[in-house]
């Protein structure tokens, strides 16, 4: 007695695999047939009840007149095909099938009341019909229009993306921040931050720190740009930035090598807006920025492609199908940055470095002589954490799903960590990415004071400025997925080293020195550690004041030696000129 | 036999076809039915039974000869006049189209 659903999710799966795939004759045709059937099932359903509901109202004239007269004269069916004349007395006693063989003996006039509720029913029935007659009539009409739609127009735009399988999304819901990625800096921004640089000396103030911290970043990430094309960014910006809402937080810390990278596929979103026909060809510009990011890698080069999200937007805001446009195809295109960072934070795991990163950093290292490029990501928020920690999975970039959990074993080659200024720089990763995890919130105080202590002895000097580079270095690397706990045994370790000799007094000495400087820090850091840390040489012996505080903050890692030993030797030299000039302000 | 007894059956009416052509061939097999029955009704003898089948059943009451085929020639009558109209409309409607 209910209307059929079944024709009707039928056609509607049809009409939706043909909405989703372009525009064909044979399936349009067949979609319209389908919705045909549909209608005439309809009507003949329609045409049945409504034989039924005549049917009720003559049984109902018949049961009113029935008991006029004490005695009918009928002619009695017996069998199928014989009658025999009789009589139908008891005129009021009528037994109703109620329904699973059950009979009820009425009067005739309940029986009329109960063939009225049966009418009922049969007329809510034939208006459910009804109803989906007329919507599928509407969907038939539809259908023919599209129809002669297709015939006429025969350009038809089709949107693809041609997805290619060997990526592996494995934060499908979350988008893969960029690191450090408050972009919508345009590289013009870039030559201002280089000119800017000199000046910042002469200025004192805690915005000016910041201002220092994010030019320092920039300057970093200038670095992985230098080969980059300009693809248009002016365009792009404005795409960029309202694509990239979640990640942008307008603390105006844009990174220049993110704002390049949003922007070929900022540019391919907006482009494919407009329909213009080169989108193909910033497509094909994000796919080389991508390779020439390759080489310039970088320790923050956990710069992720925010290309996910553009596209992810891009593909919300690109789904229409209109039969007019002469567009060709609009490709999308997720664009692929494969660079791997593995930080050895553990027993088992190794600090890994795309030769690469290090290439890149031996030449900037040789070019900004000591201006070293500090990939210190001011985190500001909780989302600029998530942009500090990302992971690249076969040249992809994924969200991590816990910042607090270790990747370090997924595609980790487990080796001796080596002695190269890669390892080094990845423990600096690590060592910086722990102060960075200090930002959730756990154990917080306690790092943050261990962090905090290491980073405000600057007392040195140039040495604190290579220890943090060394620290941010560490801690940008090791995206991929370090525990809370190896990068707080990095850091300890590094502590450790840096002060063999611990003396507790020197220590508790240090304690109000370090809430001094406190202040110095930029208003960024209020929330979250935002990667100030110092790092100090272990042979210095003003280490040892940090090594003492660290001590009682965290137990050191006595394995992970000798292993930052090293990591620390390297960073001597990068350290830029901002922090430089801050550190001496601050001393 | 004493008594010829006649069935009127009572037929319920298609559903109308959406199109005026299929209205109006339903129409025509109506009025064919109706014609038969008038002039079966009007063919009986006097002493005839006339019984009429309850709708979707078996059972027959009986009926008065005279009373069911007036019954009948009304129906017929208003068939008819169904028709005609519906001719009309089509007429009209190709009239206007034609020019």
């Amino acid at each position: 007695m209910e209307p059929p659903p079944e024709p009707e999710p039928e056609p509607q799966s049809l009409s939706e695999a043909s909405a989703a795939a372009p525009l064909r004759a044979p399936e349009v045709a067949r979609l319209r047939e389908e919705q045909e059937k549909v209608v005439t099932n309809c009507q003949e359903k329609i045409q049945h009840w409504e034989k039924v509901d005549s049917d009720y109202s003559a049984l109902q004239e018949r049961l009113r007149t029935l008991p006029d007269k004490l005695s009918y004269d009928v002619m009695v069916p017996f069998g199928p095909l014989a009658f025999m004349p009789g009589r139908l007395v008891h005129t009021n006693e009528v037994t109703v099938l109620l329904g699973d063989n059950w009979f009820a003996k009425c009067s005739a006039k309940q029986a009329i009341g109960l063939v009225e509720h049966r009418k009922e029913h049969v007329r809510k029935t034939i208006d459910d019909f009804k109803k989906v007659l007329k919507n599928f009539e509407s969907r038939v009409e539809f259908t023919e229009d599209l129809q002669k739609m297709s015939d006429a127009a025969g350009d038809i735009v089709d949107i693809r993306e041609e997805i290619k399988s060997d990526f592996e999304f494995k934060g499908k819901q979350r988008i893969a921040h960029k690191p450090h990625s408050k972009p919508k800096t345009s590289n013009i921004f870039e030559a201002e931050f280089e000119n800017e640089v000199k000046s910042k000396d002469l200025l004192a103030d805690e915005e000016l720190w910041a201002r220092l911290e994010e030019l320092e970043r920039q300057e970093e990430l200038l670095g992985e740009l230098d080969s980059k094309p300009d693809t248009g960014i002016a365009n792009g910006e404005d795409t960029v930035s309202s694509e990239e809402e979640k990640e942008d937080e307008g603390t105006g810390l844009n990174v220049v090598p993110p704002a390049t990278d949003s922007l070929a596929p900022g540019s391919c979103g907006m482009l494919a807006r407009n329909a213009s026909s080169h989108l193909n060809c910033s497509v094909n510009g994000s796919n080389s920025y991508h390779s020439n990011e390759e080489d310039e890698d970088d320790d923050a080069a956990d710069d992720v492609d925010d290309d996910d999200d553009d596209n992810y937007n891009g593909n919300e805001s690109d789904h229409t199908i209109s039969a007019d446009n002469s567009v060709p195809t609009i490709y999308f295109s997720h664009t692929v940055e494969p660079k791997r960072v593995r930080i050895n934070t553990g027993k088992n795991t190794t600090l890994k470095f795309s030769e690469k990163k290090e290439e890149a950093k031996r030449k900037r290292k040789s070019s900004a002589g000591s201006h070293a490029t500090h990939e210190l990501p001011a985190i500001r928020s909780p989302a600029d954490i998530y942009r500090v920690f990302v992971d690249v999975v076969n040249g992809v970039y994924v969200p991590r799903k816990s910042i607090l959990k270790s990747r370090s074993r997924e595609n980790s080659v487990c080796s001796d960590t080596s002695e190269s200024s890669a390892d080094v720089d990845d423990r600096r990763a690590v060592l910086r990415s722990l102060g960075r995890e200090e930002a959730p919130g756990t154990d917080v105080d306690d790092r943050r004071a261990v962090l905090r202590s290491l980073g405000r002895e600057e007392a040195p000097g140039t040495d604190v400025d290579d220890r943090r580079a060394v620290l941010r270095s560490l801690g940008r690397e090791e995206a991929p997925g370090t525990d809370v706990d190896d990068q707080r045994a990095v850091l300890r370790s590094l502590s450790r080293e840096e002060a063999p000799g611990t003396d507790a007094s020197a220590s508790i000495s240090e304690e109000p020195q370090e809430n001094r400087p406190k202040k110095l820090l930029p208003s960024g850091v209020s929330e979250a550690f935002s990667g100030i840390v110092i790092e100090k040489e272990f042979s210095s012996p003003s280490l040892t004041p940090h090594s003492a505080i660290a001590h009682h903050a965290l137990p050191t890692i006595p394995e992970r030696k000798e292993v930052l030993s090293e990591a620390l030797e390297e960073p001597a030299k990068r350290v830029s000129k901002f922090k430089a000039a801050r550190l001496q302000q601050r001393n | 036999m004493p008594g010829r007894e006649v069935r009127a059956d009572d037929r319920a009416a298609p559903v109308s076809a959406p199109t005026a052509i299929a209205h109006s061939e339903a129409l025509d097999s109506k009025i064919k039915l109706q014609n038969i029955i008038v002039d079966e009704l009007s063919n009986l003898k006097k002493n005839r039974k006339v019984y009429r089948q309850q709708q979707n059943s078996n059972i027959f009451f009986l009926e008065d000869r005279t009373d069911m085929l007036s019954e009948s020639k009304n129906k017929l009558d208003e068939l008819r006049k169904e028709y005609q109209a519906l001719e009309n409309s089509e007429t009209t409607k190709v009239k206007t189209q034609s020019p």
